[in-house]
């Protein structure tokens, strides 16, 4: 058995699927398993395994890595453990020291581990990047990324693209300049930086007003997709701050709301496509990306698909991020339609006002950073969306370091229940084939797997096993807490398990051994 | 209280569900929880229903509240405030 993990193998990961080397369980992000031992005839048996607590409160938004039958989570509060994956016990249990006083957003969270050789990578919530030692949890090094009295936090699970760990920092809600960056994984020293907002002379620079640059956010918070051939990082961006009010930052605001297709060696931009140009309602892109190569119009193309939290469907070409479609995949109402050149036609009427104005989707958007999948059985992608519009008001802000910068406030829309669904969409013409109606909002993914069942979890804490061909609910249990996750599977003495964290939970299920 | 109906924005905290059984029968109440899969009711009778919401025919929900609407020709502000005064005056023996 290969003790360390390596590039190679994380590239050829969907080979050995009775581990999970990366967050999005491959570089093309389609959270899909070639395991099959669960299926729609049996998934009816699942039974619980084992049980982790994370002893935290707060929502427990990680995905494992499972690596020779060992399970590297994180958790709330910048904590960490490896587990054994056959029985769930603790091997080691880590924790970095909080300051007092922390600006993230959305919740004390983390999203999970990178890993390389013997070394695990995490970003933590005041702003390192630390290695940590696989077998014993001491920390090998730790570089400072940002300051985070200023505001700059990480909650993404970094991505290990050859011997560089790549991060995204959070903090669009308080007025950051985001960046994405990319450290060496044997020493931790920076190997490059990019500005998810242009300084003066560089290209994009003019999309902002003023010194509006200066605060513009844009942050990079959830783990982007890599095309080894390209050599290409393609990783999303989210909101421009203010996020609701744009009075003072005129123009498109690049490169908020992007996807960005980086070099993965030099982190310098071979393409961007801006999906909400000028937003101001949220419309953060941070979605995983998911890398398709398909017939186009008959034409085999290297394509990106994604669902993003503006209600649309794109697809594009990753190659050039020449825009290719886009399709609504819930009820929208900011935009008529994308145009033939990506840009969004804005309906009139729609954008924030100082008493407020009823616009769909609402501000945490049609889905949100929880994963997608994509099955190669079925040739569907499976997204996690809502149905919730809001009302929007806008209003101008003054800029306080490390404090919240909106400019706006946003609550539901009077008298509408908001609901939730996990949808099975064609990937080319965002057609939906099936449903499955969820009680509210979801916050959990979905994992598809070659079994043709789709695991996923709703807001009220069910779990669910679907039919991945009909959305026919195949199995669910209720865990007890809201899910915040998506899915992940591994196999260890010929039991295939399925992970999701519910609550402070970490719960593994598996059929019962004959 | 006058105008339960109205939430100021917010969802109704007491709003009306009504649990349709397979041959038709209404129960109607108030859902203490409810999710993807089931239903936990009060009903107008005052028991606790509990349903599986594959045993039932449908789930309506309507935006209006069980508790009635006054109007300040039904429930004058003097007569209201003396409700008040007089609910919020009780103690237990």
């Amino acid at each position: 058995m290969r003790a360390q993990v390596t590039y190679e193998r994380i590239v050829r990961a969907a080979q050995e699927p009775q581990h999970w080397l990366t967050y999005s369980g491959d570089y093309k992000s389609w959270r899909y398993s070639t395991l099959d031992q669960i299926n729609t005839s049996n998934a009816k048996n699942l039974a619980v395994q084992w049980v982790f607590q994370s002893a935290a409160l707060g929502q427990f938004e990680t995905t494992p890595l499972v690596i020779n039958g060992v399970l590297y989570g994180t958790g709330q509060d910048n904590r960490a453990f490896a587990l054994d994956a056959r029985t769930g016990r603790a091997i080691w249990r880590y924790q970095r020291r909080l300051p007092e006083k922390i600006q993230a957003c959305c919740g004390m969270v983390n999203r999970g581990f990178a890993a390389l050789g013997d070394k695990l990578f995490m970003a933590t919530l005041d702003a390192h990047v630390l290695a940590l030692d696989r077998k014993t949890g001491n920390v090998i090094w730790d570089v400072e990324a940002a300051d985070y009295r200023q505001a700059y936090v990480f909650t993404v699970a970094p991505l290990l693209v050859k011997d560089k760990i790549i991060v995204g920092v959070a903090g669009g809600e308080y007025g950051v300049r985001g960046f994405i960056d990319a450290y060496y994984a044997q020493t931790g020293k920076r190997a490059w930086r990019f500005y998810t907002v242009p300084g003066p002379g560089e290209p994009g620079h003019e999309t902002w007003a003023g010194d509006s640059w200066k605060t513009g956010g844009a942050p990079a918070w959830i783990t982007g997709s890599y095309d080894p051939e390209l050599n290409l990082i393609f990783w999303p961006t989210g909101n421009p701050a203010p996020s609701g009010y744009g009075g003072e930052r005129g123009g498109d605001n690049l490169y908020s709301n992007c996807m960005l297709a980086l070099d993965a060696d030099t982190g310098k931009l071979k393409w961007h496509f801006q999906f909400t140009p000028h937003d101001l309602h949220d419309y953060d892109a941070t979605q995983v990306p998911v890398l398709l190569d398909a017939a186009w119009q008959g034409q085999p193309r290297k394509l990106l698909l994604h669902a993003n939290r503006n209600g649309f469907l794109y697809v594009l070409d990753r190659t050039n991020g020449k825009f290719l479609s886009a399709q609504p995949f819930t009820h929208v109402t900011w935009a008529k339609e994308i145009g033939r050149d990506g840009r969004p036609v804005i309906a009139p009427g729609s954008e924030p006002t100082m008493e407020g104005t009823r616009t769909c989707p609402g501000a945490l958007g049609a889905t949100n950073w929880f994963s997608p999948s994509y099955s190669p059985q079925t040739g569907l992608l499976y997204v996690a969306s809502s149905e919730e519009c809001e009302i929007f008001t806008s209003a101008p802000q003054k800029y306080h370091q490390g404090h919240d910068f909106l400019g706006s406030i946003y609550m539901p829309a009077s008298g509408e229940k908001a609901w939730g669904a996990l949808r099975a969409l064609d990937p080319f013409t965002g057609e939906k084939k099936w449903e499955f109606i969820y009680f509210s909002p979801p916050w959990g993914g979905a994992l598809s797997t070659a079994g043709g069942v789709v695991f996923a979890g709703d807001s009220e804490g069910n779990y669910v096993v679907l039919d991945a061909t009909t959305g026919k609910d195949q199995w669910h249990i209720q865990l007890g807490a809201a899910i915040y996750s998506s899915p992940m599977t591994y196999a260890l003495d010929g039991s295939q398990y399925v992970v999701i964290p519910a609550g402070a939970g970490l719960f593994a299920f598996a059929l019962p051994r004959k | 209280m006058s105008d339960p109906n109205n939430h100021y924005g917010s969802p109704l905290e007491y709003a009306t569900v009504t649990a349709v059984m397979p041959d038709g029968q209404r129960i109607t109440g108030i859902a203490k929880n409810e999710d993807t899969f089931s239903l936990q009711l009060l009903g107008r009778d005052e028991k606790l229903h509990l349903f599986l919401k594959k045993d039932l025919r449908d789930v309506l929900h309507e935006r209006r509240s069980l508790m009635p609407a006054y109007t300040e020709q039904m429930l004058s502000n003097e007569d209201l405030q003396d409700l008040l005064a007089y609910l919020t005056g009780l103690r237990g023996e």
